[in-house]
């Protein structure tokens, strides 16, 4: 819930009670009453409406004022950014190609060994942030 | 705002031909579609033409909607038909499970994976909410055309399901990675329908 704003969890926490409501209609209304579908219709109407709204055409209006740029292009300011640079220390001498990923200890077939631990690891989990790399975390 | 190319429109329509021909065959036995044509039953003819008309909109409108909310989020968005996946889609209709996937909407652009997940929410919302709006239609209406019209709810539904799985590249797994709460109303919502639909796995109940 945390990456979502007051108005989307809102939205999500009265789409969720929408939702038990389709369920209980489901479970308690007969099959042959025309209510029971149209109370189910009008609901999932209401949720996709709800959410198109909220979720699509709401963070959308800030895009059309100009103002979004920020969250669509959100690169550091260059004046302030100054990076670390991490220099590797040198190429693996010798190419594993099949072992157990250091970091989740899956079989990694065709893997990567990091520039800078030296460990072996899998494709998801190659890159240093990817596998909290010891060696850039102690940079 | 929202733009199309001549090409991209040739696709879409060639695209909504093959999921109304594909759509068809799920409840109407293929030998039953070709003997109307063979004969020139007008009233069958007239039939397939108006449920046509009713089913297009569940693929196309799920289409034009990651295309124009990528729009609206000021990217550039296409619609591309994959003659492989459209061959599969046609070939699928000789089989009792139907593969209904003839092209995607390629978004181009510098954005967040936020943006992609509600880019990726609007296909699976214009299926839940079209599943809703027939499906009220149907109780209204009643009789054979009613019983088509839940249906077709149903077959928008099932649409919206398979997009939600949290999968490779379904729509799903982008909004899976973003936010499961959200992922969860999409799927819920979906979820309940294909259980208590007239036509879906506990038959109205």
């Amino acid at each position: 819930m945390e990456s979502l704003t007051n108005q989307e969890r809102l939205t999500t926490y009265i789409s969720f009670s929408l939702i038990i409501s389709i369920l209980f209609v489901s479970i308690f209304l007969p099959p042959e009453s025309i209510l029971k579908w149209v109370l189910i219709g009008f609901g999932l109407i209401l949720i996709s409406v709800l959410m198109i709204y909220v979720f699509i055409l709401y963070p959308g209006k800030d895009f059309q004022k100009g103002g979004s740029r920020k969250l669509r292009f959100s690169r550091p300011d260059s004046s302030s950014f100054q990076p670390t640079i991490i220099r590797p220390s040198g190429r693996a001498k010798d190419t594993i190609i099949e072992g157990k990923c250091h970091f989740c200890q899956n079989l990694a077939i065709m893997g990567f060994t990091c520039s800078y631990c030296k460990n072996y690891f899998c494709s998801e989990h190659r890159l240093p942030e990817k596998h909290q790399c010891e060696r850039v975390l102690r940079v | 705002m929202f733009s199309f190319n001549s090409r991209e429109k040739k696709e879409l329509i060639a695209g909504t031909l093959i999921f109304v021909f594909v759509g068809l065959t799920i409840n109407i036995k293929l030998e039953i579609l070709i003997a109307a044509v063979t004969t020139l039953n007008i009233e069958i003819l007239f039939f397939l033409f108006g449920l046509s008309l009713i089913i297009f909109p569940l693929w196309l409108f799920h289409e034009l909607g990651h295309k124009f909310s990528a729009q609206y989020y000021g990217l550039r968005s296409q619609f591309h038909l994959y003659p492989n996946f459209a061959f599969l889609s046609l070939i699928s209709v000789l089989f009792p499970i139907k593969f209904i996937a003839p092209g995607v909407v390629h978004v181009r652009g510098e954005y967040h994976s936020d943006i992609s997940a509600r880019i990726a929410m609007a296909g699976p919302l214009v299926n839940i909410m079209l599943g809703g709006i027939f499906l009220a239609l149907s109780a209204f209406i009643g009789g054979n055309w009613g019983g088509m019209l839940s249906w077709v709810s149903y077959l928008s539904i099932n649409i919206a399901l398979f997009n939600l799985i949290p999968l490779s590249v379904l729509d799903g797994a982008k909004i899976y990675n973003w936010n499961f709460y959200a992922f969860l109303v999409l799927f819920g919502s979906s979820l309940i329908l294909y259980i208590f639909h007239p036509y879906g796995i506990l038959g109205g109940f």
